[in-house]
C-alpha cells in the first residue's frame, strides 16, 4: 500500500450520514461502501472535497449512504456527469461508483470514451455479474450459459472483459479488487485515487441475492493477488498487462493490472481551462449582457 | 458421514430448527467458510482439531497468510447465497427484495446455531479468542449461542 498519511484529522464517522443502506443482507456492496470511506479517510480528504456520482442499480445508491457531495445520474450516465464536474472544478475528488449494467452495458459507449479522455476521476465498478435492482437479468459481464429470468435456458452473449476493453480503449489505470477483502480493495481505491487520470477499479461483488453462481466461494477459490504470485510484475509493460487484463475463469488476477502515468489527465488539455478551472471564475469577464444572453438560450 | 459428524450436524439442525439435514450441512459449512477469513492459519488449524472430521477440511485449506478484516454483511453473505433469496417476479423496493429480509434474519438464526455446535467443542478460552476476530454483531451472536 503506498504511504499515505492523513494530514487532517478526518474519520470514518465524518462521513456517516445515518442512512440505512437497502441493500440485501450479505450484499458485497456494504464492503465496497466502507472500502470508500476508510480510503477517503487514510488519503485526509474531508467530505466537502469529495463528490460521488452513481447511476441507476444497487450499488448505484451509493451516493445515498455517505455523508459528501453526491449525484445521481440517469442509467449510464455517470461518467460523463463526472467528467463535467472534474472540468468545472478540477479540486473535488470525483469518484463514480456504479455496477457492471450501468457501467458497462448502458454506459458502455461513455465507459469507452472516458477511458481514452483520461479525466482525473476514479471509477469504482460494482461487478456483481447480473442486473440485481431490476431483479435478475443476465448483464454483459455474465458469463455465457448464465440462466437468469431473461435468459432461461443460458446467456447466448459472450461476456465482455472490462479489464481487457478498458485497456483496448486507452484506459491508463486498471485494477481490479474483491469486496469480500476490503482491506485490498481499500488499497486499490487509494492507488486508483493517487493515479493522475481516469481510474479504473473492477470489484468482484457477489450478489447474493440473485446470482447464485459467482459467490463469495467462487471468487475467492478463482482470484489470486498478482502482487503475491507475481512479485515483480510490472504493472506499465503493456504485453505484460495485456495478458493479465485478459485473464479470466479458473484464474482472476486482483490488483493493478496496467497503469500509465505518462498521459496527462483530460482537464489539464482541455485550452479553455489552461486559465484554471471554472468555478472560482468570476462573471466580470463575461460581461452582463452575455450572461443574460446565455441564460435567454436556455429558456 | 461418521457418527460424531452426524452428531455435530443434528445439534446444529435442532438449534437452527431445519427440516433436512442437507440445509443443517449447508449452514455449517458457509459458516466456517466465513471463519476461515476472519481467523488467521493456526487459529483455523485449532479449530478444526476441535471439530469432527466432516467438518474440519473446511478450515483445513487455509493457506498462511493474516486474518482478513471483514464486516457483519460479508460473513453472512456464503449463509444468504445458500438460502432461497428469490420469490414472486417483482417486489420494487429499490433492489432491497422483500424476500432478502426474512432471509437475513433466517441467515442470523442458522449462523447462531452453527455457533452453538462449535463453542459447545471448545474451551472457553479458546471460544473468547475466536470472539474477538469476528465482526461486532457476529460476535454478539457468538456469545449468546
Amino acid at each position: 500500500m503506498p504511504e499515505v498519511v492523513a494530514e487532517r484529522r478526518v474519520s470514518i464517522k465524518d462521513y456517516d450520514n445515518k442512512v440505512r443502506p437497502s441493500w440485501c443482507p450479505g450484499c458485497g456492496d456494504f464492503a465496497i461502501l466502507s472500502s470508500l470511506k476508510k480510503a477517503f479517510v487514510d488519503q485526509g480528504i474531508a467530505p466537502h472535497e469529495v463528490v460521488v456520482v452513481g447511476g441507476i442499480g444497487c450499488g448505484s445508491k451509493l451516493p445515498n449512504y455517505l455523508r459528501a457531495y453526491g449525484f445521481m445520474t440517469i442509467h449510464g450516465r455517470p461518467l460523463p456527469v463526472a467528467t463535467g464536474i472534474k472540468l468545472a472544478n478540477p479540486d473535488l475528488h470525483v469518484v463514480v461508483v456504479d455496477g457492471d449494467g450501468d457501467g458497462y452495458g448502458i454506459g458502455g459507449n461513455h465507459f469507452i470514451h472516458t477511458c481514452r479522455r483520461n479525466p482525473n476521476i476514479t471509477h469504482v465498478v460494482q461487478n456483481n455479474q447480473i442486473y440485481a435492482l431490476t431483479k435478475g437479468q443476465y448483464s454483459p459481464t455474465s458469463d455465457y450459459g448464465f440462466v437468469t429470468t431473461t435468459s432461461p435456458e443460458g446467456a447466448i452473449e459472450r461476456a465482455i472483459n472490462p479489464t481487457a476493453l478498458a485497456f483496448a480503449a486507452g484506459a491508463t489505470f486498471i485494477a481490479r479488487a474483491f469486496s469480500g477483502d476490503p482491506k485490498h480493495l481499500t488499497e486499490m481505491i487509494v492507488k486508483g485515487m493517487q493515479h493522475r487520470g481516469y481510474a479504473l477499479i473492477d470489484v468482484l461483488q457477489p450478489c447474493v441475492t440473485f446470482n447464485k453462481v459467482n459467490t463469495y466461494d467462487w471468487y475467492e477459490e478463482r482470484s489470486y493477488k498478482i502482487s503475491e504470485e507475481e512479485p515483480g510484475y510490472d504493472p506499465s509493460d503493456r504485453d505484460a498487462a495485456w495478458k493479465k487484463a485478459n485473464e479470466w475463469g479458473e484464474r482472476i488476477p486482483l490488483g493493478v493490472i496496467y497503469q500509465n502515468p505518462e498521459i496527462p489527465p483530460y482537464e489539464e488539455s482541455v485550452p479553455g481551462l489552461s486559465g484554471g478551472s471554472i468555478v472560482p471564475r468570476s462573471y466580470e469577464g463575461i460581461g452582463k449582457e452575455a450572461f443574460e444572453r446565455l441564460k435567454k438560450s436556455y429558456m | 458421514m461418521d457418527r460424531d459428524s452426524q452428531a455435530f450436524l443434528d445439534r446444529v439442525k435442532q438449534a437452527a430448527r431445519l427440516e433436512s439435514d442437507r440445509e443443517a450441512d449447508e449452514a455449517v459449512r458457509a459458516t466456517l467458510r466465513s471463519l476461515r477469513s476472519v481467523l488467521d492459519a493456526d487459529q483455523c488449524e485449532r479449530l478444526a482439531r476441535s471439530l469432527p472430521p466432516a467438518y474440519a477440511c473446511e478450515l483445513a485449506s487455509r493457506e498462511p497468510g493474516p486474518a482478513t478484516d471483514i464486516d457483519r454483511e460479508t460473513f453472512i453473505g456464503r449463509m444468504m447465497t445458500s438460502l432461497p433469496t428469490e420469490a414472486l417476479w417483482d417486489q420494487s423496493l429499490g433492489g432491497l427484495d422483500l424476500v432478502s429480509v426474512p432471509a437475513g434474519d433466517e441467515a442470523a438464526r442458522r449462523t447462531q446455531a452453527v455457533f452453538s455446535g462449535i463453542k459447545a467443542s471448545l474451551d472457553a478460552e479458546f471460544a473468547e479468542e475466536i470472539a474477538g476476530r469476528l465482526p461486532g454483531d457476529i460476535a454478539g451472536w457468538f456469545d449468546k449461542a
